[in-house]
This record gives C-alpha cells, sequence and structure tokens, in this order.
C-alpha cells in the first residue's frame, strides 16, 4: 500500500542498487546519491584500534565546536575510546549551567526567550563536554521548532524544549520522538493544539513522517497523514493573565479527551483503534514497527552526512540501520559505533564540510577565548541565520555549502570584528593577548604558525609571509608603515594578535570542518 | 590557478560616523563596470517568492456561475464574496473573477493592461510538501537526472549560460536559495543592500583596515581548487560587491525623490519593501542583473487564522509593487523589466478547522511589467475543479519561466529546463 514516487532509500534496499543522483536531496547544495558504490575504508564501521592526533583533531572539528589544545589534551589523556563512552555518557555540567544562569536569566519563573537563547551560547561556550552541545543543535535542527510560533516574550517551557534536545538524545529514538511530539512548543509549531476531532490539521503528521521519522514520499501515502492527523489530535492552547503584565502571559497546552478522534484509523494499511493520550506513542511505536528499517535509514544517514560525509552509499547506512534497528533504537549505542568506526576517520570522511554559524563562533571564541557579550551574540546570530529557538523552518537550517552566501561572508566576518570590540562579558575582561600564546612562542614567525594551528587554517607559504608581514606592520591615517613584532610591547601585541585571529578567521579553509 | 583579485587597498568610507568600511575593490571579475544610471534597454526579470504557498484561490476568486457557488461552500468562512475584492473589469476586462481586496495596485496594473493573470499553474505529480515543491520550483526538474556536472538550481543554469558574473543574477532576502545552486559565477546572495558591508574596530581602527587588506591579499593567493577555493570564490565576489552596491545605493539615494516603501502597514511588518527597494537601486547603480530573485519569506503557510495574516502579506506584496513600479518608471526601465509573482505551490480548496486551509497545488501567478500583455492566461478553475481537493495544474510553471527568458530577456531556454513535460503550453504574454 505504499507508493514509491521518489524514494532513494527504497530503491536501494529493493534493488541493491546506488541511488539515482537527483532523486531527493535537499535544498542545501548537496549533489546526487551515493554512485556506483563499493565497500571500503569508508564504509568499514568497525572500531578503530588506536587513532592519531590528526585523527582527534578531526573528531573533535565535527563534534566540539572545533580543535582546541585544552580538548586536545583531554582526549588524549583519558584515551580516545574512554573519551568517546565519556562524552556520550552526558556527565551533569552542573558549574556551568549554574554560572550561565547566573548570568544570563533574570527571573527563573519567567525567562526571557532571548535570555535563553544567550543561556545556552554561554554553555556551549564554556562547558568540558561540547558534544552534548553540538548533538542538541543537530536535534534541534531535526525537529525545527521555532520560538516564532509563541506570541510571548518569555516563559518557562521553552527551557524544557532545550532541555529535551540537551538531555534526552541519548536514550531511545522512540522515547525522543514521543517526547517531541507531545512538546508543548511543538504543539503550538505545528498546530497539534488546533487539530481536533471535528477539523484535524494534516500538518504536524506530514512533517512527522517527511521531515522528523521517514523522510519525504518514504513509506506514507496522503491517506496515511490524513490518518494520523485524526490520531494527533486533543491538546489545546489555555491562556490566562497573571500580575506580570503584557508579554508574561501564561500559556498552557493541556489534553482535552473530547477534542482527540477516538475513532479507529487504518494507518501503513494497519488498524490503529482509538486510545486517547496514548495515541501519540502509538503512532510513533507503529512508525518504528512497521517502518522500521526506513526509519533507520534515514535517522542514520542524516547523523552520518553531519558526522562523516555528505551522500553516504547504501552500504554504510545499511550497516548501521540494521545495527539500530537491532538494538532496540537505541542512540547512544549508534553514535558510538560513528564515532568508533573506522569509517568515521577515512579519507572520505575528512573530505572537508563546510562549518554552520554556530560551529563556526562557538569554535572560534573557544579557541580563543574572546566571548563577546551576550547582548551581542543573539545580534550576531541572528544576522548570520542560525539563532537557537528559532529555525528559519520547520526544515532546519541551511546545511553544507547551505551556509555560502556572499552576506554570509560577511556577517562571519562582522562577528569576528564584534569579538574584538564588544568585550563586557565579565570573563572578558581579564582576556589577553599573551596569554594566548604559550611559553616558547615569542618571535614573529613562532606566532604566525601556532595561531594558525590553534585557528586550524591552511597556509600557503606566501599566504604564511602576508600573515609575517601583516604582525611586522601596523597602519595610521597615512596608509601602512614597518612595525617589528615585539612580544613585549603589549599594546602592540594586544593590536596585532587579534588582528591576526581576525585574519585566519576569515581564511577560506577556516569556513571548513 | 590563482583567483583574480585586484589588489587595491581599502578605502574608508565613514558615512556619518556610521562606522562603515567599504573595500576600494574594483568591480567584478568578468569587469562589470558601475555608473549611476540604469543599463538602457537592458531587459530584466524579477521573481517574487511568495514562500509557504500562497493561497491562490482566495488571490483570484471566482464570482460567478457554479464555480463560485462551489468556492463558497466549501470556504464558509474565509470565501471572498462577490462584493468583495476588487473587479477586473477594466483593462482587459474580466468578469467572472476578482482580485483579493488586498490587491489594489494591482488592480491599477490590470487596469493599464499590463498585469498577466495566470491560473492553475504547478507541476506534474503534485507533491504536497514544501520541500519538494520549492525544489522543483528551484530545480526546474521534476523527476530527471540531471547530467552530471550540470548546476542543480534553474537560476544557477541560466547564470552560467547567459549572466555568468557575480552581479548577472542576484538574490536578495532569501537567504542561500537552490534555485542559485551550482552558479560558477559566485552571484550574490545577500540579505540587504545596506547589511553588505565590513563593520569597522573602533579601537583599532586603523589597524582593522590593514586586517582587511592582508585577508584580501591572502583570498587573492587561495588556490581555487577544491572546497576551499569554492569558498575563497563567494568570498572574493562579496568582497569584491561591497563597494559597487554601497556605490548603487547610495547613487540612488542621492538622485531620488524616489517613490516610498512602506515598511509598516496596519501595523504588520512588510517584508518586500526593503527588498524592491534594494532592486531598484542595483538596477539605478547600472547592474548588468538578468535575474533579480527576492520575495516574502514565510507567513503565507497558512493552516490556521488564515485572515488577517493572508490580508497582511498581500497588503505587503501589493504596496512594495507599487513603489517599486514608481521607480522603475521614473528610471525608465519598467518597459524593460518582467516582474513574476510565484509560490511553491496553493492551498487546499476546502478550509480546515482551523480558520486555515491545507497544503495544495495548481496556484496563479503573476507576471506583471510594461512589455506584458495583461489578461486572463492559463485556464481558470472551473467548478469541478473546486470540488476536487485541491486545483491541479494545466499551465507548467517551466512554460512561464521558459516565456519569459526566451521572448524578454531573449535567451534559449533550452539549457536551462531540459526536461520534456507532460503537459506544455506555449505561453503569449509577452
Amino acid at each position: 500500500m505504499f507508493r514509491i514516487v521518489c524514494c532513494p532509500f527504497v530503491v536501494v534496499c529493493l534493488l541493491a542498487i546506488a541511488i539515482t543522483p537527483g532523486c531527493g536531496g535537499g535544498a542545501d547544495g548537496g549533489g546526487g546519491g551515493g554512485g556506483g558504490e563499493s565497500s571500503g575504508p569508508h564504509t568499514d564501521l568497525t572500531p578503530v584500534t588506536s587513532v592519531s592526533e590528526a585523527d582527534i583533531i578531526h573528531f573533535l572539528n565535527r563534534t566540539h565546536f572545533g580543535f582546541n589544545p585544552a580538548d586536545l589534551a583531554t582526549v588524549q589523556a583519558q584515551g580516545y575510546t574512554a573519551y568517546v563512552d565519556w562524552m556520550l555518557s552526558m556527565p551533569a555540567q552542573t558549574s556551568v549551567i549554574n554560572a550561565a544562569t547566573s548570568a544570563e536569566i533574570s527571573d527563573m519563573s519567567y525567562p526571557g526567550l532571548t535570555e535563553l537563547l544567550r543561556w545556552w551560547v554561554y554553555i556551549m561556550n564554556r562547558t568540558a563536554n561540547p558534544f552534548q552541545e553540538v548533538l542538541a543543535m543537530f536535534w534541534h535542527d531535526h525537529f525545527a521548532t521555532s520560538v516564532d510560533a509563541i506570541d510571548l516574550t518569555a516563559t518557562h517551557w521553552v527551557w524544557d524544549h532545550i532541555d529535551l534536545w540537551r538531555s534526552h538524545t541519548t536514550g531511545n529514538l522512540g522515547d525522543l520522538l514521543h517526547r517531541m511530539a507531545t512538546d508543548q512548543l511543538m504543539l503550538v509549531w505545528l498546530n497539534g493544539v488546533d487539530s481536533t476531532v471535528t477539523a484535524p490539521n494534516e500538518n504536524f503528521a506530514r512533517e512527522f513522517w517527511e521531515l522528523f521519522s521517514l523522510g519525504a514520499d518514504n513509506g506514507y501515502t496522503q491517506q496515511d497523514i490524513e490518518q494520523a492527523a485524526r490520531s494527533f489530535t486533543g491538546y489545546r492552547n489555555v491562556f490566562w493573565n497573571d500580575a506580570f503584565g503584557s508579554g508574561f502571559h501564561s500559556r498552557r497546552v493541556v489534553w482535552e479527551n473530547n477534542r482527540h478522534d477516538n475513532g479507529t484509523k487504518t494507518i501503513f494499511g494497519r488498524t490503529v483503534t482509538g486510545n486517547g493520550q496514548q495515541e501519540y506513542r502509538d503512532i510513533v511505536d507503529l512508525t518504528l514497527d512497521a517502518r522500521g528499517m526506513h526509519v533507520a535509514r534515514f535517522i542514520c544517514r542524516k547523523l552520518w552526512e553531519y558526522f562523516a560525509y555528505r551522500n553516504p552509499g547504501s552500504i554504510v547506512i545499511n550497516d548501521l540501520a540494521q545495527g539500530f534497528v537491532a538494538s532496540g533504537f537505541d542512540l547512544k549505542a549508534l553514535y558510538r559505533r560513528i564515532f568508533l568506526s573506522k569509517a568515521f576517520f577515512s579519507a572520505k570522511a575528512r573530505e572537508p564540510l563546510i562549518k554552520n554559524v554556530l560551529e563556526h563562533h562557538v569554535g572560534y571564541m573557544r579557541a580563543t577565548g574572546l566571548f563577546i557579550n551576550s547582548q551581542r551574540i543573539d545580534f550576531s546570530l541572528r544576522r548570520c541565520g542560525q539563532e537557537p529557538t528559532r529555525p528559519p523552518t520547520v526544515n532546519g537550517w541551511p546545511k553544507h555549502t547551505g551556509w555560502l552566501s556572499s552576506q554570509q561572508m560577511l556577517e562571519r566576518a562582522n562577528f569576528l570584528r564584534d569579538c574584538n570590540v564588544y568585550y563586557t562579558d565579565p570573563p572578558q575582561s581579564g582576556w589577553s593577548a599573551g596569554a594566548l600564546l604559550p611559553p616558547g612562542v615569542t618571535t614573529d614567525q613562532q606566532v604566525v604558525d601556532y595561531l594558525a594551528r590553534l585557528m586550524q587554517v591552511q597556509l600557503t607559504p606566501d599566504q604564511r609571509a602576508d600573515a609575517i608581514t601583516y604582525i611586522n606592520s601596523d597602519r595610521n591615517s597615512g596608509g601602512v608603515i614597518s612595525q617589528p613584532w615585539d612580544i613585549n610591547n603589549a599594546t602592540q601585541r594586544d593590536k596585532k594578535i587579534r588582528g591576526l585571529l581576525y585574519i585566519y578567521g576569515l581564511h577560506a579553509t577556516y569556513q571548513l570542518k | 590557478m590563482k583567483l583574480n583579485h585586484s589588489r587595491r587597498g581599502f578605502l574608508q568610507v565613514c558615512a556619518a560616523g556610521a562606522g562603515v568600511i567599504a573595500t576600494g575593490a574594483l568591480a567584478g571579475p568578468r569587469g562589470t563596470s558601475v555608473k549611476a544610471a540604469p543599463l538602457s534597454g537592458y531587459k530584466r526579470l524579477v521573481i517574487i517568492n511568495l514562500v509557504g504557498g500562497n493561497d491562490g484561490l482566495n488571490t483570484v476568486f471566482p464570482v460567478t456561475g457554479a464555480a463560485a457557488t462551489n468556492y463558497l461552500s466549501r470556504r464558509p468562512g474565509l470565501a471572498m464574496t462577490s462584493g468583495q475584492g476588487l473587479s477586473l473589469a477594466g483593462g482587459p476586462g474580466v468578469s467572472d473573477f476578482r482580485l483579493h481586496p488586498a490587491l489594489d495596485t494591482l488592480q491599477g496594473i490590470w487596469n493599464a493592461g499590463e498585469l498577466a493573470i495566470i491560473q492553475k499553474v504547478g507541476y506534474p505529480n503534485a507533491n504536497l510538501s514544501h520541500f519538494v515543491s520549492e525544489d522543483v520550483w528551484s530545480t526546474g526538474v521534476r523527476s530527471i537526472d540531471l547530467p552530471s556536472g550540470t548546476a542543480r538550481g534553474w537560476v544557477a543554469r541560466y547564470a552560467n549560460q547567459y549572466a555568468p558574473t557575480p552581479t548577472g543574477v542576484i538574490s536578495i532576502g532569501m537567504g542561500r536559495r537552490l534555485d542559485f545552486d551550482g552558479a560558477t559565477g559566485h552571484p550574490l546572495l545577500i540579505k540587504s543592500v545596506g547589511a553588505f558591508k565590513y563593520e569597522a574596530d573602533w579601537v583599532y581602527g586603523n589597524n582593522h583596515i590593514l586586517r582587511l587588506d592582508t585577508y584580501a591579499a591572502m583570498l587573492a593567493k587561495q588556490p581555487s581548487t577544491g572546497l576551499a577555493g569554492q569558498v575563497a570564490g563567494a568570498k572574493l565576489a562579496a568582497h569584491n560587491a561591497v563597494t559597487q552596491m554601497a556605490t548603487a545605493l547610495s547613487d540612488y539615494n542621492a538622485a531620488g525623490p524616489w517613490a516610498s516603501y512602506p515598511t509598516t502597514i496596519n501595523g504588520f511588518t512588510g517584508y518586500l519593501g526593503g527588498n524592491l527597494r534594494d532592486i531598484a537601486a542595483l538596477m539605478y547603480g547600472g547592474m548588468d542583473t538578468r535575474v533579480f530573485y527576492t520575495g516574502i519569506w514565510g507567513g503565507f503557510d497558512t493552516h490556521s487564522a488564515q485572515e488577517p495574516m493572508h490580508t497582511n502579506l498581500l497588503n505587503d506584496l501589493d504596496n512594495a509593487v507599487a513603489a517599486f513600479r514608481a521607480d522603475l518608471q521614473a528610471m525608465n526601465v519598467w518597459n524593460d523589466t518582467v516582474v513574476l509573482v510565484i509560490s511553491e505551490f496553493g492551498r487546499r480548496n476546502y478550509e480546515n478547522g482551523s480558520d486555515g486551509t491545507d497544503h495544495g497545488h495548481g496556484s496563479v501567478v503573476f507576471a506583471l511589467g510594461g512589455a506584458v500583455n495583461g489578461g486572463m492566461y492559463g485556464d481558470p478553475p472551473t467548478a469541478s475543479d473546486i470540488n476536487a481537493e485541491q486545483l491541479g495544474y494545466t499551465t507548467d510553471f517551466r512554460d512561464v519561466y521558459r516565456h519569459v527568458l526566451q521572448d524578454h530577456l531573449g535567451h534559449s531556454a533550452a539549457g536551462v529546463f531540459p526536461e520534456s513535460q507532460p503537459v506544455s503550453k506555449t505561453m503569449n504574454f509577452l
């Protein structure tokens, strides 16, 4: 009973041939499908036995907002496998979270939406486990919900929403899908609260499969959507005013049995009996049961494309997906398998990807210590087009080369400039250009090379010569002047190190991960 | 191969303490020149995308016969009555449809014989997904595989063939659209002309200029190969365009007074006015642009509480177009410009229980401009069309684009839209 309109996964599954280029693919500049794939290092999911420093840097680039020396040292000290297990255990970051709350949230009962954004970036900048935040953003992008759906300036349940991505994405996929489907913000965002027994709204039912679990036209029909829309009924918005004044109305999502369509539905050719509020869970379970491999391939592909390489072929995706299904959709086991695999370190997985805005911004701040003040960070994230809690559409943010717009290039430059001029954030006031340099890095060439490694930019020899010329120069109103590098001149040192970080941040290779 | 770059220093243009830095680089690599006058007789296309799926059936609605009866019965809460809306009896003279009441400027353009209303436009094998539909409209391809190495976006395929400079095709306020994917000339994809700038550093102002000069020098030395080369190309195009854009805008501003582009209408923040103002400024600045792509980004996905949102959005469209047309007429380029108003799909014929409409298919496209032969084109929705779930399509959107490319821009569309179509209709509104 399911139509195949444009369905790469099913084609692969049934015929075991390569995906047809041009079939599917997102609006993100990705090419076609997997091409005539054969197995090789890029499909080898057996665990790595040892990792080099370059391997760890690759791992940090993909999972930690980029390289920085402290994270490298931590991984090396713990050992790679032990570190991955530690990272996936999501150890509580209590002190960072408390500091973020204290710094950014004025009223914990009614945190402002902008405050929550700053709170989250504060944690990203300073957490000992950046992977937790990278993964949270991955899922936030996947289940892209926006606070623009709510006409409020403050509410505590957006906090719950962020917590869903930060704290509930290493368990079972079915639990995650169920939590997501009944999340208050999601229920408002995709019209769940408008969907009733007399007038079911298809919006959530469609996106639940198209974007969240199966992929476009992958194993479901319009009839299935119409039937599932009946199951996804029963929640409602409630408003009441309180003493806090305009903008602080309370808004809650509540369940009302008489809004739910408790009749029998037929989905994927199976009968779904009315089950009240539990029917949300039933549809999740039905999807995983009736379309398990479809879901597994869809989720594995998305994770693989984000962390490893674009357009994976069927071999590696089927392999991952089979393991994922066999594990009962255990997400942590899936991540572990990915990050420990030889394929994750293969040459193909090292082909560069474009950093998204948060990887670019947070990575720069974590590496340099130049944390811009919290008012400015939300301005910059908005201008650059990746403001957590505000994805542009339910399809999430651009991916990979989707970030290569002309405007984006300038906005990223302006963020780097912001890091140099907006330093009122308390930790910022103690920033010292000199302290960024370890002992023994003193000469112009040493400084140029050390900072290039810190930023992971790849300089050609003549670009390196330009960098050396830069720190041996300055400019006044009359033009460029010679000014030999002097590490003991604090003012010149501050000016030139900030300048070199800005120049490196603008380097083409700094956009890559 | 090194990237082409003119190694010029930066000029600091500190306009009234705004701290804006413009680069002193010359125009783009192919030598597009900047001059404060629009290119004369230069044919252009401006696309306005109503993103989210505009409700075409409420935009142009039936007022006579069984079509009107069915329309009213399927949308008891949302239908426009024959007493509402704006008459199309003027100009080409149509009596069985009316325009949404927000579209008074479009009514005036209709009366002037410069508005083509193309009904039931879509693509084969309808898909109710925004993202699939947007992909089809953006790639111009429904089901074939493009040859390897061919750009995915149709605007990109056009640009690679006919307008391969950074200014040849420009997107404003729309992010990085798939339509532009694969363009080799690094077309400018910008948020707005005013925001297209490097911010100054007020702590180390002079050194900051040296930083940007060093950056530009290093960019010129970036190998053009690989993804880093692609990034460098995009960066270089952006870098070179900063001065070009700023100059166009300041020349335009200095040459006014121009039409007033509304930013707020009845308390609703408009989106399109600023974008069209920027396009007018770039035209005034003499850009060699063939295709400008802009739109109203979001809001048209009216699953619930469609009114007054839909009216606000159409007001934004109508008022922005009013100012844009006045500017283009003042510049004497209105006759060289075709404006297409598109959307990825229309909406369901019946309203849902949330005072909104769910995703549909066939919808209405507007073509306007001094060279347009006004009138009703395509096939108007019939009574039985309206009794179906959603409108089908009888005009493939690619025939609309093809017509504009060939009969307005004067370029063959064969390589731009290579896929054969099950439905093909020769358009003749130009």
